[in-house]
This record gives structure tokens, C-alpha cells and sequence, in this order.
């Protein structure tokens, strides 16, 4: 029954068919539902033939003139399953129809209005509220993971309400954005990171403002058919959110509830403190041999010496002693006899078991003026690293009021606030995950005074310091509200304006005490940052529809739209903190920073689509957008996006009528020009900036060539797609095959140094997305007892192929770790070294030096490194110049996946039900770069077990090579020894509920009660060494993909829940 | 007529929102128009200070530029985390090293600040503007960028002055996009042409001096004679090199301070001549950078055993050089990061010209050579040296160079230039003497840039 409200402006299209063929017999009758209620507006037809009528209000019909051949009648009613009645001899015939939850009966919504999807000629994919039920996400995108065929969701980290990765069937771009356009009841909304505060990783995520619970329905609009409507923003394609809304209806109350547990499904392997402590002894001697010749008391001087901060004197023999430090870490004593290292589980001690839990309290319904719906969501996570969290308030109201039989007005008001505490993270000394990985175990987590403990050889925080001292809270406060009114001039013309904000304010309050490395040589530091973004929409569109002569179903849109975001921000900092209790920046001594920006941008779009159905059998839609963006170059302001489409809907043709088991057959075919704009405001503009102070005075300094042509990245995408329906649709199976080549990708042409410039914005590569979709409906079985069993299955998988086809020049760049970007490779490739073996003698070194120093005339020249000794790694001379040089890299592997895809099953039986969702990627690779330091053996960084096999003369037998104080040879540069398989399998989701009996809830006055318990990657399968594979510690990147470097994992969560209806 | 009263107010609506705005109707706040910034006398002059400003970045004076001089040499070692650091700590850099690139950005970035001003300062007709000091400062600024550019990435394997190679040589701004297209490396003789005249120009038209507490941050003609001094003696032109000191020596304008650590806790010090500044909000992070984490620092790079080792028994600089535990004292300023760097000092014209004697020899010379340098020894503490060959005063200069300027960005020059370097670091292969060219400019290029021999 949902979306009856949508389905409202539907009903007035109902084709209302008179015969056109021989006269003859007539039928009249009654629909209704399940529960006896007229259905006014379902269509009757003659099967075979365009023969039919609609009910009217009471839901009764009458056709004459039904040919004599005639034998089925087929009633269809939106939401409903249709149904086909024989007719026999009969002249009246009564139907009831059953309500229908079938996707291909399902209403779509789709850019300005709706559509059925028997209708549909693109490609959209629908999430609806039931796939979002129960639970635990804290944003709506990570909620299509997995859901939607071509949508690749990969969530980068486990950080609460950090940034999430959407792909549309695949990257579109490389230097704009690659997300696509979110639109809540019709308005585009900003999304991506607001923060100011670096944090080394992951970003914050604005979609996470959203409420979940608030969702009827995401649609996504995949291909350029039904994304063309959005013009120079819908490349990366556009997902729409439409909220719910009040039904005529008794006022209904639901309240749930879920409550429940987080923690680390994945530990790494660390080495004990004593196994630590053997290590550097032998990294030290590997690298400087015996003690004595460098002038040491004893090795354990010399190892002490180096780990303990450079602390020496001389003893009374003269020779060097490593002097102790006052606090006793790393004391000689423990590099004697490393057994008495202290032992530390950092993992244990900045992990924990976090709670989560979630309040939602919605009251809806109305009458047949007036409908509406408040909401209000309370949202609380403890994340499983200590010092994180995220908590979210929402509440909402949606309105709808007809003012007359013709007129409407409503609304759709959505507010928040949340407050992020973020943590230090990734790519960061003082990142919590990154200490408790990289601070070796040998130090314990206090020193005696109770005082942190800090690595003496190293600048890394104390794990759990970083995780507890410092404050960094993240306040983001939001409205997005869209406000219509509507006025149907004729009967078939409906005029539609509304106006939309989104208002977006982000704070941001971080403070450094004196506890920390950041803070201890600043009395303190705070910052404070404070972001506005502001957007206002106004849209105007004429929508009209009317069918002629019974089978011409003609409709067509022409609008408006005006959307302008102005961005403001300012930014303070100051040191010198009267203790660290006071952190507001009026008690820092000394102010650092204060800054002040402004940034805006405008669109300015004219827009129409013209859809024609004949028969209800061949479907016909173009569209068209004309945007106009101020942050294009004044040569190329204006941009026109059109799109074509046709559909075939075979299985209505009087020669498939025979075929009784097949229900549905349409063939689709589309092809349109997208656009992409994410690019700065002011990108194509040349530039002189402020900021470039000198003695206390104002300087100004070239900041950015200008570029008067630059335009929008332009997508043109061909989609075909078979709709097979069977069983009365019982099995459904859609397939979908595209090609999106992408032009003028905005890229930042990299330019020579020495013109002072690195780069400047040209619209310059391409690229390539091509692929196959599939998803599979099936209603396995079906009960029609109201508590029978009941089964269905859906299942997605979409292959999708990138390749970068033009560069600037062809020149390949990297990015990231290992990210690598050039032609002919997908992005999100990766690059390196390749690893050949490890160095068993000396002679093998030798005669590869004498080699080089031959081929290259050069006495000195060697193979890798002067410092190369057996143990150590021989990397393969790719270009067989006889020496290790940047030239002896290749492609090592892809960040991008062969497929992805996800598997859900629905049964449910005597008021139970269980749910499971499996979420699948395969043939992806990881760059594991916390590899790279946690077996880099190279210095004073905590190691995981991996080392463990490392070579030594007795251990040869390895692909570890030897510890060796500073790597001379640099054993752990970038190559393949990092690169994993990325692939895995999850069990995503399993829910399982039970519905209290109505004899039950109805002696306590209640409709429903629903009880469950969830559990969020409750496994996984993997292959993977590290945390987890889902991991991308470049949160936001386009091309630096896979990459993981100390990110904070995922968490698995068991919750337990309650719905309630009253 | 209920339509028609719904629809003007629709209709007023639709007014309202389309006049009210023109969402394409979008400037900059923040910046200004390229075209016409500097061409006036208060954006000139802004862009004087932007041209400074260049100077600070973390990749050029700020940090990178004169600590990697002593990294890459052995006065100090590397003790932190970057493995770009540690490439350059171990004489082993690859071209794709990221602190390459990053530093030659940097410093053709000032290049085009001076550049950018060369070309505008000319045309800004205002009374109340001095054409002749801007465009002589920014002309030493843009001498003294190419001057650094040559020490790391030109030169020959024995040094300056010997027909080495150079670095492109741009000295018109970059304003639209094909001006930024590749140029090709000129020879080091040609650069260093440039950095002389531009070096002329600015000691014929810069001040003697500029008024205020920061007079010490900008260039004066003192400044230009130092570094046409430093210049000459790279390159082997002792002659000029002794001469030019001399004018800043007879200048009388500098001393010797007597305590030294007070170059470094006081700042702008009578022996300061070119001093880059830095205040709490235009800071720096060369103190993050060098003390170790008890301190608040990262500990990335640290003054080498090997340093404290080569002060002589009761050398007051150990107390400044290396501190315990093994940290600098010349870079402290943490809480604020307005440590200064000490571009041209006193100390440096007095060696310089004490080296340039002793190389060109000669009774005189050599005496006069001996009582600069015990100049600079006695504020050290140190007993004068007497009556030494002209071998063992150069040596012995030298050696009072690496520790009077240590960590302060002139031993690695010193030692490629003296043609020490591969005996004093164990360089086996020479042509670790010229740092790679940033593989990013030869791509970019198309390889119109060579790649230095053996990268």
C-alpha cells in the first residue's frame, strides 16, 4: 500500500481506453481491494487488444464493445499485483486485488515526477525504507551498499560518520568529483567533507546529517536517460531520496528502538615487547656489525643508544655508554636481556566493546485535505576506538494540504544537529590506530609517575593519550526543507513551484593540551573553524499529460531552476593555554590564525522531457538540460544535456499472449550526454591571492593560471536493457549493459615547476566505464495465509570495466602510496617495484654490482644499493639497465574490483522473519602500507608477527628479508611485497524478527509489535592480512583507491531492537 | 476568482526569486583578478612581501632547503620517519623523491613572484613608489633562488664553475598556460650570468639598510655583496669572492656577537645580514622538526654524533650545536615556531673571505686569512691558530665552517664544492653529487629537461 500518496498524481493518467475495434459484448464490474475498498482508477483491459476502461470512484468499470474472440480481462493498479480474469460467459465480473510489493509494479521515482517501472526506458535502481529497517547505519549512502546493481558502495573506514565511497557504475572522472548528485524531495544537496581539521585520513561525511529512518525510498538514476534531467551534475549519476510522508489514514504511531554492542571483528598480530626488544639488537648489528668497532661498551649499548633518543656518555674505559633516561624507558638493561621488555597489547588498549543505540518516534497520517508526518530520531554511537563517537538528532516534518480540488501545497522539513568526536587517525603520528600499531610493544603505556609513555626513539603519540587528551568534536547543524505548491490549470496541466534551502553549518572544536606532542611544546593549542553552506533552490516546472484517442499516452515537462550555495568559513588557532582546562581560544596567549572565506557558486537550468507511450507498448522519452554554471570559463558557460529513450514491451503483444508463463518482456535502449561540474568555483579564473604575509605585512602572490575555456566533463552513455518477467512476475530479472565514455574530464594538467605554476585546470582526459548488470528478483515462495511462509530472494552482481583513455600528453602520474594514473589503466591502478627475490650470498650482490658498474662505464655503480647484503630483497631491473632505478616500476595491480554485488534473502513465517544480506567484492587488490611499516624492520616502529619469518643466515628459507637498522636498501619500498588480494565475501546484515501476535498486541492497544536482533559483518570471508578489506585510507580520492595505511576498522555490531505501532 | 488570486501570488513568487538573484551573478572573495593585481604601487608592493613570502615555504627556507644541506652531509642525521628524509640523510635519492619536487616548486615559485614583479614595478608610475629598491630586491631574490637551485641540482661532479650543468632559466612571469610550457636547462654559466647581473644591479640600487625591528628580513645592498661573495667562491673566483666580503667587512655596519648562542635566542643581531623572519602567526616548523618528542617535536632529523665529535675540546658552539639529548639549540622556538633562519651572517662574510685568501695565497693573504678566521675562533672561545701552511688554513677554515654554519645549510655545498664530499661521506658513486632532477619536471617535459648522469 505504500506511496499511495504519489500514486494520487498518478491516477488522474489512467488511460481511459474505448474500443476501437468490432463492436460487440459488454462487461461491466466492481474492484476492490483486500479489504473491501473501492479502487477507483484501476485499468481494465481487454488482453490482446487496446481494448479497456478505468473504475471510477467507486471503483466500478464498463466496457462495451469487447471483439468476440475476447477471453481475459487484465486488471492493473498501481501497487497492486496485477490480475487476469477469465471471462467466460460472464457479463459482470468482480475482481479483488492483492497488494503487491513486486519491484515491476513498483512506483519509481524519477527526476520531477514518477514513473512506473513498466514504464521505465533507463536504468534505476530502487532502495526502498524496508531494505533500511533495523539497521544500524549512520549514513543513508552507506545504506546502498550492496543494494543496487552498478552501485559500488565501499564504506573507506570505521570511523563514525566519516566519508563513504559511491560509484556508479564506476569512476567517471579523475579530478572532479566522482560522487554522485544527492536530491532530498527535490533538492540537490551539498555532500563531501566540511572539516578544517586534518585529521591524516578520513574525512567527515555531510550525508551523514540524513536520517536514515526518514527514507521511503532511494532511487538511482544510472543511466543517462533518466540522469540527463540533472544536466551538468549527473555523470556520477544521481540518487534520489524521497522522505516519508502522512497517508490519509488513522493517525498512526511507531516508536523503535534498537540497542547493542560494537567491537573489532579483526586483530593484528603484533610482536610481544620481548620479541620487539630482539629485533632492534638485530637490526642494529646487521646494519653496524659489532659494537666495539664504532666505539660501544657493548651491543646493548649501541642498540639502547639508538632506540633510546641518542643518549650516550662515555664509561671509564673510554668507550661510549648508552646513558639511561630518567624515566627508565628502553634501558640498557632491556637490550641485554630483552625477556624483561615490558609487554604492551596497544590493540587492547585503545579498542573496546561500544555501544550503539538508535530512538525513532514518527507520528503520521491525515485526512483528504491535510495529511502529514513528524519524526524525531535520536541516534548514539560509541565508536570501537576509544575517544570516538558520533551522536544525531533529527526530526521532520512533512506536510501536504489540498487547498481546493486543484490546488496543493506542502512541505518536506528536515533538521539535525550531530556531534562528531573525531580522533586523530591513518596517516598520522598522532593518530590513535596508527600509535597503537606503530609504538612498538616494549613500551608500556604509563611511566612510573603515571605520566604517558612516549617512544624515546620515535615522534609517535601515545596511543592512548591520542585517543583521550586531545578534544576534536565536529558539530554539524542542518536543514534541508523543500516547499511546493501546485495548481492544476486544466484537468491534464499541472503547474508546480517550490522552494528549497539547504543550510548547512559545521563547527568544529579542536584542542591540543599539554599532554600531547602537539600541544606539549605549545602550552596548549586550540583551533576553532566555523563553515557555512548555504544553498537555495527555486524551480518552476509545467507538467503536462493527457492521452488521445485511448492509446497515445503522451506527457511532457518543461522548468525552471535556479540554485545558487554561497560557502563561508572562518578559522582561528592560538597557543599558549593557561593549563588545560580553559581550551575556549580566548585563553591562548598567542593567536596563531584567524582567516575568513568566502566561495559560491551558481546554476542556472532550463529543462524539459516529452514521454509518449503507445499502447502501453512501445514507450518512447527524450529529455533535455541547459545549464548554466558560474564555475565554468566565461567561453563555455552554457552546457545543453540531452537523452533519448525507447522501450518495447514485447510481452504486450497479442503474439505473446500465448506464452502464459512469461509476464513481462520489455526491451530497453537509451542514450543521453551527462555532465560533471565539481570542480572549485573559481577554477577557471587567473588568480592573485592574499595571504602571502612577510613581516607582518600583506603580500599578495600568483595562486592560479586561468583557463577562460574550461567547461564541464561530458558522459555519453548508451544503456540497454531487458526486462524478463515469469510467473506473474514472480522471477524478475533485469539486465542491464552500458558504455559511458567520458570527455574533457577536468584535470589538473600538470605543468612543468619551473614555470612556477604545478599545474592548471584543463578539460582534458578521458575515459571509459563499460559494463553488465544484472539483479534477479524471486519470489521463491509465497504463502497466502497471512502467516505462512514466505521467501523471497534478490540478488545483484554488475561488472564494471575503467579504463583511462587520454591523459594530458599521455603522462602518467601517481598519486597516493602507490596509486597510479595513466592510459590505458583503470584508475585506481597501482604501480611499484617488483620483488625477485631475496639475496642469499654476497657473490650474488657482487657479480649484479660488477654488472652495473660494466654496463653503465661507472666504477661505483651498483646493482641497488652500496649497502645491499644477503638478506636483503633483489627487485627486479624491469628495464634491464643492470641497476635498480624509478624506471624498474610497473603496473603491479588494480584497486578496482572484476565484480561486486550483493545477495539478500527475506523469509518469513508464524510472525517471524529473517533477513540476510551478503555483500560481495572480488578481484581487487590492496596496497597494504601498514605493512610497509609494520614489517619494514627498519627503524624504531612496532612490528607485526609477519617478521618473525624474517632472513637471517640460519632462516633462509623466506620472503621476509633480514632487519636492518635504516633499511639501506630499501627492502620496503613500494612494490608488489604489499599488494593483497582485496576480494571478500560479508555477511553484511542478518536480522531476525519476530511480530507479536495480534491477539497479543491488541490486548495491550497496540497494532504491531516487532521484536529483533541484527548483526551487522558478523563475517567475513577474506584473504586479506589486515584489519579489513573494505579500506581506503585516501577517504575522498578519486584515483588514490585501496589503500590501506593504519585505518580505523569496521566494527562488527550485534543490536537488539523493538518496533512498536500503535 | 480564486485562480487568479493564487496564481499572482505564484506569479509574484516566481518574480521575486528570478529578480531577486542571478545565481550565476558569482566573484571571488578571496582573490584578486591576475591581470591587474600588481600593476599599482600598493600591489607591488604586496607582491614585494608575497615575493618574500616564498621564501617560508616548509619546502624551501622554512625547513627543507637548509636542513637537507647538513642531512645529506654529517652534520646532522636523520632520527624520524620520512623515508624521503632518510634517501636524502643516505645519499640515495630517487628521482621520484617527493622533498625533490616539492623544494625546485618551491623556489620557481619565487622565482615567478620575481619575475612577476621584474616585469610590473617598471610600468607602476607613483611618486610615492621606490621602482629602483623593489625591483632590486626582487632581482636579489630571484639571483639568490637560481643560486640555491644550482647548488643542489647543477654543478659538475667536481663542483661550480667547471662547465657544469643548470637549471631552465625563466625570467619572464608565467600568466597564462602557455607560458608555463617546458624550458630546457640552460648551463650553469648562464645562470650564474643571470644571478651576477642580477646580484650587480641589486648592490647598485638596494639600501643600505631598512628601517625597524625587521629591517634584518629584507635585502640590503650588504646582503647582495655577501651573497655575490658566497656566489664567487662557489665558483672558484676567489679574487671577487675576497673583494666583495671586504666591502661588507669595511662596511662596518656588522660584528661578531659575543655570545653565540645569542645569534639564535636574540635574533636580528648586529652579526645578522639577511635573516629570514618569522612571527607566531607566519611561523615556522623547523623546531617541530629538529628536537625530539620530549621537547614537543617530531625528532625527523637530529644534529649527527659526528657533529658534537668534531668541535674541538672547549668549542662554546657544542653548547648551541648539539644539546643533550642530542638535540639543536638553534632551532627551539616550538610553542611559536618563530625561530628565524640565518640566511647571510657576519661570521660567514669573515670565513668567506678568510678562504678566499688562503686559496689565492700568498704571505699576506695567508696572515690576513689566519687572523679572520681566529676572528671567528676567538668568539668561539678557541685559541688562534698560527703560522699553518696554506693546505692545512684551508682545512682549517673549512673545518671552522662546518662548525660555525652548522645546520644552517652550508655543508653540503661546501663539501661539493671543495670536491670533499665523496671522501668525507663515503660517496662511491659521483654523481650522487648532483641531486636527481625532480622526475616530475623531466616528465612533465617530455624529457625536454635532462635528467642529471646516472638518475
Amino acid at each position: 500500500m505504500k506511496k499511495h500518496v504519489l500514486l494520487s498524481m498518478l491516477l488522474m493518467f489512467a488511460i481511459v481506453v474505448q474500443s476501437w475495434g468490432q463492436l460487440n459484448r459488454s462487461i461491466r464490474g466492481q474492484v476492490t481491494s483486500e479489504g473491501g475498498d473501492p479502487l477507483p482508477g484501476v485499468s481494465v483491459i481487454v488482453k490482446g487488444t487496446t481494448v479497456g476502461a478505468s473504475t471510477d470512484v467507486e471503483g466500478r468499470f464498463s466496457i462495451n464493445n469487447i471483439p468476440a474472440d475476447a477471453n481475459t480481462l487484465v486488471f492493473r493498479y498501481l501497487g497492486f499485483a496485477d490480475q487476469e480474469v477469465r471471462i467466460g460467459e460472464r457479463n459482470i465480473i468482480d475482481v479483488t486485488l492483492t497488494a503487491s510489493s513486486r519491484s515491476i509494479e513498483e512506483v519509481v521515482v524519477v527526476g520531477y515526477g514518477t514513473q512506473t517501472r513498466e514504464e521505465l526506458t533507463g536504468s534505476i535502481a530502487s532502495v526502498t525504507a524496508e531494505a533500511l529497517e533495523d539497521i544500524p547505519v549512520v549514513s543513508v549512502d552507506q545504506a546502498l551498499q550492496g543494494r543496487a546493481a552498478g552501485v559500488q558502495v565501499t564504506q573507506n573506514s570505521g570511523t563514525p560518520g566519516s566519508g563513504i565511497a559511491v560509484r556508479v557504475r564506476g569512476a567517471a572522472s579523475i579530478g572532479a568529483g566522482n560522487e554522485p548528485l544527492y536530491v532530498v524531495d527535490g533538492v540537490p544537496i551539498n555532500t563531501g567533507n566540511y572539516s578544517a581539521i586534518g585529521t591524516g585520513g578520513q574525512q567527515t561525511n555531510a550525508l551523514a546529517d540524513l536520517n536514515p529512518n526518514d527514507i521511503a525510498s532511494m532511487e538511482i538514476l544510472k543511466d543517462a536517460a533518466s540522469a540527463a534531467i540533472y544536466g551538468s551534475r549527473a555523470s556520477n549519476g544521481v540518487v534520489l531520496i524521497t522522505t516519508k510522508r502522512g497517508a490519509n489514514a488513522k493517525t498512526k504511531i511507531n516508536f523503535g528502538y534498537y540497542t547493542g554492542v560494537q567491537e573489532t571483528w579483526n586483530r593484528l598480530n603484533t610482536l610481544t615487547g620481548p620479541q620487539q626488544v630482539e629485533l632492534y639488537n638485530e637490526m642494529v648489528f646487521n646494519r653496524y656489525g659489532d659494537a666495539t668497532g664504532l666505539g660501544f661498551a657493548s651491543q646493548a649499548d649501541l642498540t639502547a643508544y639508538f632506540f633510546n633518543g641518542f643518549r650516550r656518555a662515555r664509561n671509564d674505559a673510554g668507550l661510549w655508554a648508552a646513558v639511561d633516561r630518567p624515566d627508565g624507558l628502553r634501558a640498557v638493561s632491556t637490550f641485554e636481556d630483552p625477556s624483561t621488555a615490558p609487554n604492551t597489547d596497544w590493540q587492547d588498549q585503545i579498542f573496546r566493546t561500544a555501544p550503539i543505540s538508535n530512538y525513532d518516534l514518527s507520528i503520521s497520517g491525515g485526512n483528504e485535505r491535510t495529511k502529514f508526518l513528524v519524526s524525531g530520531t535520536y541516534f548514539d554511537q560509541q565508536g570501537i576506538v576509544i575517544g570516538s563517537a558520533f551522536e544525531r538528532a533529527n526530526g521532520r516534518l512533512n506536510l501536504d494540504h489540498s487547498i481546493s480540488d486543484k490546488i496543493r501545497v506542502g512541505t518536506s522539513l528536515g533538521i539535525s544537529r550531530s556531534v562528531n568526536s573525531r580522533i586523530q587517525n591513518d596517516n598520522n603520528i598522532n593518530g590513535v590506530v596508527s600509535t597503537a600499531l606503530l609504538v612498538a610493544s616494549d613500551i608500556p603505556v604509563y611511566r612510573e609517575d603515571g605520566t604517558y609513555a612516549k617512544d624515546p626513539g620515535a615522534s609517535t603519540e601515545n596511543p592512548v593519550a591520542a585517543a583521550v587528551e586531545p578534544t576534536l568534536s565536529a558539530i554539524s547543524a542542518r536543514v534541508i526543507g523543500n516547499t511546493f505548491a501546485e495548481w492544476d490549470i486544466l484537468p491534464s496541466l499541472r503547474f508546480r513551484t517550490t522552494f528549497g534551502i539547504d543550510y548547512l553549518t559545521f563547527r568544529e572544536e579542536d584542542f591540543r593540551p599539554t599532554t600531547t606532542n602537539t600541544g606539549a611544546g605549545s602550552n596548549g593549542l586550540g583551533q576553532m573553524s566555523y563553515r557555512q553552506d548555504v544553498s537555495w533552490l527555486n524551480e518552476n516546472t509545467l507538467n503536462y499529460n493527457k492521452v488521445f484517442n485511448e492509446i497515445h499516452d503522451f506527457s511532457a515537462l518543461v522548468g525552471i531552476s535556479y540554485q545558487q550555495s554561497t560557502f563561508n568559513s572562518i578559522f582561528a588557532a592560538a597557543t599558549g593555554f593557561p593549563g588545560n582546562d580553559i581550551q575556549q581560544l580566548s585563553a591562548g596567549s598567542i593567536k596563531t590564525d584567524a582567516s575568513s572565506s568566502e566561495s559560491a557558486w551558481g546554476l542556472e537550468s532550463y529543462f524539459s522531457r516529452f514521454n509518449y507511450s503507445l499502447m502501453n507498448r512501445y514507450l518512447f522519452s527524450a529529455s533535455v538540460r541547459a545549464d548554466g554554471s558560474s564555475r565554468f570559463g566565461a567561453n563555455n558557460r552554457y552546457g545543453v544535456f540531452p537523452a533519448a529513450s525507447v522501450g518495447w514491451r514485447i510481452s504486450e503483444e497479442a503474439f505473446m499472449e500465448n506464452l502464459d508463463f512469461l509476464s513481462e518482456l520489455k526491451l530497453r535502449a537509451s542514450y543521453g550526454i551527462t555532465g560533471n561540474s565539481e570542480i572549485g568555483n573559481f577554477d577557471a579564473l587567473a588568480l592573485v591571492g592574499a595571504g602571502a604575509n612577510y613581516l607582518q605585512q600583506a603580500g599578495l602572490a600568483p595562486t592560479q593560471l586561468g583557463n577562460p575555456n574550461l567547461t564541464w566533463e561530458e558522459t555519453k552513455q548508451t544503456n540497454i536493457g531487458l526486462d524478463f518477467g515469469v510467473l506473474n512476475n514472480r522471477i524478475v530479472l533485469n539486465v542491464d549493459a552500458y558504455l559511458k565514455l567520458t570527455d574533457n574530464l577536468l584535470l589538473a594538467r600538470p605543468l612543468v615547476g619551473s614555470s612556477g605554476f604545478t599545474s592548471v585546470q584543463e578539460n582534458i582526459g578521458s575515459m571509459e566505464n563499460k559494463g553488465l548488470e544484472f539483479a534477479l528478483t524471486s519470489y521463491n515462495i509465497e504463502s497466502n495465509e497471512p502467516n505462512g511462509f514466505n521467501w523471497n530472494t534478490n540478488f545483484n552482481i554488475a561488472f564494471n570495466r575503467n579504463e583511462i583513455t587520454k591523459l594530458y600528453g599521455g603522462n602518467p602520474y601517481g598519486v597516493g602510496f602507490a596509486s597510479w594514473v595513466e592510459e590505458g589503466q583503470p584508475l585506481g591502478a597501482f604501480r611499484g617495484y617488483v620483488v625477485d627475490g631475496i639475496f642469499q650470498t654476497q657473490d650474488e650482490i657482487t657479480a649484479l654490482n660488477d654488472a652495473a658498474a660494466a654496463s653503465t662505464g661507472n666504477a661505483g655503480a651498483v646493482y641497488q644499493s652500496a649497502a645491499t647484503s644477503p638478506g636483503d630483497i633483489r627487485f627486479r631491473d624491469l628495464d634491464g639497465d643492470g641497476r635498480i632505478t624509478g624506471d624498474d616500476q610497473q603496473i603491479i595491480g588494480s584497486a578496482q574490483p572484476r565484480y561486486t554485488g550483493g545477495l539478500t534473502n527475506n523469509l518469513s513465517y508464524a510472525g517471524f522473519d529473517l533477513s540476510f544480506f551478503f555483500q560481495f567484492t572480488q578481484g581487487n587488490q590492496i596496497y597494504n602500507n601498514t605493512r610497509a611499516f609494520s614489517e619494514g624492520m627498519n627503524g624504531v616502529f612496532g612490528q607485526t608477527a609477519g617478521v618473525l619469518n624474517r632472513w637471517t643466515p640460519e632462516n633462509t628459507d623466506t620472503d621476509v628479508p633480514r632487519a636492518v637498522y635504516g633499511d639501506p636498501n630499501n627492502n620496503r619500498r613500494t612494490s608488489d611485497r604489499w599488494l593483497e588480494d582485496g576480494s571478500y565475501i560479508r555477511l553484511k546484515n542478518i536480522v531476525l524478527g519476530y511480530n507479536l501476535p495480534t491477539s497479543l498486541t491488541e490486548r495491550v492497544h497496540l497494532q504491531r509489535a516487532r521484536l529483533f536482533v541484527q548483526s551487522q559483518n558478523l563475517f567475513t570471508i577474506t584473504d586479506y592480512s589486515g584489519f579489513d578489506p573494505e579500506v581506503n585510507t585516501f577517504s575522498g580520492s578519486n584515483a588514490a583507491l585501496g589503500t590501506d595505511f593504519l585505518v580505523y576498522p569496521q566494527a562488527r555490531t550485534i543490536t537488539f531492537g523493538v518496533n512498536i505501532g500503535l | 476568482m480564486i485562480h487568479n488570486k493564487y496564481f499572482k501570488i505564484v506569479a509574484l513568487g516566481l518574480l521575486l526569486s528570478s529578480t531577486a538573484c542571478d545565481p550565476l551573478d558569482v566573484e571571488p572573495q578571496a582573490s584578486l583578478p591576475a591581470e591587474t593585481a600588481l600593476d599599482n604601487r600598493t600591489g607591488a608592493e604586496a607582491g614585494l612581501i608575497g615575493a618574500y613570502s616564498a621564501l617560508q615555504s616548509v619546502n624551501y627556507m622554512g625547513l627543507r632547503y637548509f636542513t637537507f644541506a647538513d642531512l645529506t652531509a654529517d652534520n646532522a642525521i636523520h632520527s624520524g620517519t620520512f623515508p624521503s628524509f632518510a634517501q636524502i640523510s643516505q645519499q640515495n635519492i630517487l628521482p621520484d623523491n617527493v622533498e625533490l619536487s616539492n623544494m625546485w616548486n618551491a623556489i620557481y615559485a619565487g622565482i615567478n613572484r620575481a619575475n612577476n614583479l621584474i616585469a610590473n614595478v617598471p610600468n607602476v608610475d607613483d611618486p610615492a613608489f621606490n621602482q629602483e629598491s623593489v625591483l632590486g630586491q626582487a632581482r636579489f631574490l630571484r639571483a639568490y633562488h637560481y643560486f640555491n637551485l644550482i647548488n643542489y641540482f647543477g654543478g659538475s661532479t667536481t663542483g661550480f664553475g667547471d662547465n657544469g650543468l643548470g637549471v631552465p632559466l625563466r625570467t619572464e612571469p608565467t600568466i597564462t598556460p602557455e607560458d608555463a610550457n617546458p624550458t630546457p636547462r640552460a648551463s650553469e654559466a648562464e645562470v650564474i650570468a643571470l644571478v651576477l647581473e642580477d646580484l650587480d644591479y641589486a648592490i647598485a640600487n638596494l639600501p643600505e639598510s631598512f628601517a625597524g625591528a625587521a629591517g634584518k628580513g629584507r635585502a640590503t645592498q650588504a646582503a647582495a655583496l655577501a651573497l655575490k661573495s658566497r656566489v664567487q667562491l662557489y665558483q672558484g673566483n676567489y679574487q671577487d669572492a675576497a673583494e666583495l666580503a671586504q666591502q661588507v667587512i669595511e662596511s662596518e655596519r656588522f660584528t661578531l656577537v659575543d655570545n653565540y648562542q645569542d645569534i639564535y635566542e636574540q635574533r636580528n643581531t648586529a652579526e645578522s645580514i639577511w635573516e629570514l623572519q618569522f612571527d607566531p602567526v607566519n611561523d615556522n616548523s623547523i623546531a617541530f622538526f629538529w628536537l625530539p618528542t620530549g621537547l614537543g617535536g617530531r625528532n625527523e632529523v637530529s644534529p649527527s654524533p659526528d657533529l658534537a665529535a668534531a668541535h674541538e675540546e672547549g668549542d662554546e658552539r657544542l653548547n648551541t650545536n648539539v644539546l643533550t639529548p642530542t638535540y639543536t639549540g638553534k632551532y627551539t622556538r616550538i610553542s611559536d615556531g618563530t625561530d628565524h633562519v640565518m640566511l647571510i651572517r657576519y661570521a660567514e662574510v669573515l670565513l668567506n673571505r678568510a678562504e678566499a685568501l688562503a686559496r689565492l695565497g700568498g704571505i699576506e693573504n695567508l696572515l690576513e686569512a689566519t687572523s679572520l678566521l681566529n676572528e671567528v675562533r676567538e668568539r668561539a672561545e678557541l685559541a688562534p691558530v698560527v703560522e699553518l701552511t696554506q693546505e692545512a688554513l684551508i682545512d682549517a677554515i673549512l673545518q671552522e665552517r662546518r662548525i660555525e654554519l652548522a645546520n644552517e645549510g652550508h655543508r653540503w655545498f661546501d663539501l661539493r664544492r671543495t670536491q670533499r664530499a665523496a671522501e668525507e661521506l663515503e660517496i662511491t658513486d659521483p654523481n650522487r653529487l648532483l641531486w636527481p632532477i625532480p622526475q616530475r619536471e623531466v616528465l612533465n617535459s617530455e624529457d625536454l629537461v635532462e635528467q642529471n648522469p646516472g638518475y
